[in-house]
């Protein structure tokens, strides 16, 4: 009987709030960022893909697992991104508290209007996401608008610190105000774009970028030299920028580069794990800089 | 006939679900596997039957005659040579309500549907305890909940499908299992099963009383199997995950009848076994899986204690009809592992190898005691997946088995598999 006591007493030093915050798992690093900005000194924030990795082809991992079992909050991308891997952490983790419909599971697509909604659900067309693209988190209003939704339910979830939760909100979505003028202003001249993926295709949007074409023949399919001949063909004698992530290989781009002349440009779309306001802030900052700096 | 009417109800069902990302509409997720072989091998199509007749792994008859051997000639799921349909498995997943889901697999193989897996498991309880009910794969080690789609190689390792079946343990009853609130992951449960296994329970129904003296059957009421795993996975950050685990059950009955010329030879006891299992993952973080690493191992040993007598139908061997010898009792303990690595050898590309050994332990203790040698496999494989939903499969076995008490006979595979996946595709399990 004793032994059994004390593993009962080991757990419970495992579960006893060893603060009153609330427990976040956050999917991707910008999604940890959302949960840090609305949530500050009131949550602590564990990130399950880190930001060199591509979040749509992961495994379900047993930390994740571990860190979904003790979370009191999911905040997840949603609109299918993660749905390679997170249903299975989050059967493996067995806690009630976060499964898909409950208070404790936020999808932050869920919040904001996605675009390239209504594609045709036919793999032939490579991995489409009928329901809209997921990657929103690269544009800032989106973001912003869902830093205030995630405030709400915050709210919902620790009403004691609600006013805190509403406030950060608010005041990160002013921030984001105050600089979109700015950001538009630097990227008026910002050349039209071959992108990698239709991963940035948010931030193209918002700020009025064209792209040109896609280094993918469909997307999630890799590039074939028959797609990027063609690619070059088109494109040959106007100026443009090409646009990879950092996980993305750079073969494809490189060789566009070489024959169009365009310059290359590789920036991260995910803030540090350990990221917050200043990093997304800078993240968006280092995308405009980078797009708009090439302008010729 | 019945096969293509399935095949095409299935390929109904594909095209009217509407697919949608969003997991919003009420229809259930529903996947189709289309998984096909070209095989061919060194002994004229007959080494998955060799697998079946391995010493100390299946009793010998005490005479040799071959229309016995036709009773399970036919290996159930064995590839012929050339080109073979293996299986079209069809899978149906949702959320049944704020409370359970709910899963479905039906396998249709061989002219036959067959539910692989059929049960509800819970969402809503507390203190990170889930309940599933129904028919399911036990999560004894690692490979065995494992559908065959998501192998690392074309056929389950020798240890699996001769210890535990087939299917590996595929049974019907209830799991309980917990995970702990610790920074550690650790997930342990039993299960109550109702004990139908081939290997572990199997049962004798309505055996016939021979001249009127019953037979040795025990009439055990299920359910007959329990199991109980553990799994604990220490937290090595984004690049690495290992994932060890122990695991055990016993079966309060197992049965089994051989039918000679002039009597029948009758076994009833009981099967136990336990084992271990070990994987480790690298995620090199490269494109499409460059450089990623998976090293898996299980080992398993299961001990069975039988009583067996002989009960005649014709007088043999001073025996009159009606007469049995007397009881015996006997254990016998065999066990097997495997060893595999699959490595990331491009984008898109694995590269695998694999030691599958069984019997290493082999013996009984029946008229005397014996002990056999052990078999092996060697088997190595590549594949390429141009998408997540589609694979092709190149593998080259080389197998050494004891058979016909202590004759050895070797034989070298050759397989090219496809296997597609249409609609859905769930989330894969660590």
């Amino acid at each position: 009987m004793k032994p059994i006591i004390g593993i009962i007493v080991v757990f419970g030093l495992f579960t006893a709030p060893a603060h009153a915050a609330l427990d976040v798992v956050a999917t991707t690093a910008n999604m940890g960022a959302l949960a840090r900005i609305v949530g500050d000194e009131h949550v602590s924030v564990i990130v399950l893909v880190p930001p060199d990795r591509d979040a749509h082809y992961l495994e379900a991992r047993p930390s994740m697992m571990a860190a979904l079992r003790r979370a009191d909050v999911l905040v997840a991308v949603g609109a299918a991104l993660e749905v390679g891997w997170l249903p299975a952490a989050l059967r493996g983790a067995g806690n009630r508290k976060v499964v898909t419909g409950s208070r404790g599971y936020f999808e932050a697509a869920a919040t904001i209007e996605l675009i390239e909604t209504g594609e045709v659900a036919d793999r032939g067309r490579g991995d489409v996401h009928p329901g809209g693209n997921p990657h929103f988190y690269l544009d800032p209003v989106r973001f912003a608008a869902a830093a205030v939704a995630l405030a709400t339910r915050l709210a919902e979830l620790d009403p004691t610190n609600a006013a805190d939760f509403h406030a950060n909100a608010a005041a990160f979505a002013t921030k984001i105000d105050d600089r979109v003028s700015t950001w538009r202003a630097r990227l008026a001249d910002a050349p039209a774009v071959v992108a990698y993926h239709k991963d940035v295709n948010y931030l193209f949007d918002r700020f009025g970028i064209e792209v040109v074409g896609y280094i993918e023949p469909l997307p999630g399919i890799p590039p074939t030299a028959r797609h990027l001949a063609s690619l070059v063909a088109e494109l040959r004698g106007e100026d443009g920028l090409i646009v990879h992530l950092p996980f993305q290989p750079a073969n494809g781009p490189a060789f566009i580069a070489r024959e169009l002349g365009w310059p290359v440009v590789q920036q991260a779309s995910n803030v540090a794990v350990d990221g917050g306001e200043d990093a997304y802030l800078a993240l968006v900052d280092a995308w405009v800089d980078a797009l708009g700096q090439s302008a010729r | 006939m019945n096969q293509h009417r399935i095949a095409f109800i299935a390929a109904a069902i594909v095209a009217a679900a509407p697919v949608t990302a969003q997991d919003t509409s009420f229809n259930p997720a529903i996947s189709v596997i289309i998984d096909g072989a070209y095989y061919g091998d060194s002994v004229d199509g007959r080494s998955e039957e060799l697998a079946r007749e391995l010493d100390g792994f299946v009793r010998h008859h005490g005479d040799h005659e071959d229309d016995h051997d036709d009773d399970h000639g036919h290996a159930h799921g064995g590839l012929s040579e050339g080109f073979n349909l293996r299986e079209v498995e069809i899978a149906a997943s949702a959320t049944i309500d704020p409370y359970f889901d709910g899963f479905v697999t039906l396998a249709v193989g061989d002219g036959a549907l067959e539910i692989e897996e059929a049960f509800i498991s819970t969402r809503a309880l507390p203190a990170g305890l889930q309940l599933k009910a129904g028919k399911f794969l036990s999560d004894i080690g690692y490979l065995n909940k494992q559908h065959p789609h998501a192998w690392l190689f074309v056929d389950r390792p020798l240890m699996s499908e001769l210890l535990f079946g087939d299917h590996g343990l595929q049974e019907t009853g209830m799991q309980l299992a917990w995970v702990p609130p610790t920074p550690i992951y650790s997930r342990v449960g039993f299960e109550l099963l109702q004990g139908d296994s081939e290997t572990l329970a199997a049962q004798i129904e309505d055996a016939d009383a021979v001249a009127g003296t019953p037979r040795l059957f025990r009439d055990r009421k299920g359910p007959r199997l329990v199991t109980a795993f553990a799994k604990v996975a220490p937290d090595l950050g984004y690049d690495h995950a290992v994932q060890a685990g122990v695991f055990a059950g016993r079966s309060s009955s197992y049965q089994e009848s051989i039918e000679e010329a002039t009597h029948f030879v009758d076994f009833d006891g009981e099967a136990r076994f336990w084992g271990a299992d070990v994987v480790y993952k690298y995620d090199a973080g490269d494109t499409a899986g460059r450089g990623s690493l998976v090293v898996q191992g299980e080992y398993a040993r299961r001990t069975r204690t039988l009583d067996t007598q002989e009960i005649f139908f014709e007088a043999d061997e001073g025996f009159l009809p009606g007469e049995a010898s007397a009881v015996e009792r006997f254990r016998e303990t065999q066990d097997g592992y495997y060893l595999q690595a699959v490595y990331g050898i491009a984008p898109r590309w694995t590269a695998g190898i694999r030691l599958d050994v069984v019997g290493g332990v082999n013996e009984t203790t029946l008229d005397g005691g014996e002990s056999w040698d052990s078999s092996d496999r060697v088997t190595a494989m590549v594949a390429w997946m141009p998408t997540e939903f589609s694979r092709l499969r190149l593998q080259f076995t080389r197998g050494d088995f004891a058979v016909e008490d202590g004759e050895r006979a070797s034989f070298n595979q050759f397989f090219v598999q496809w296997q597609m996946s249409l609609g859905a595709h769930g989330a894969h399990a660590f």
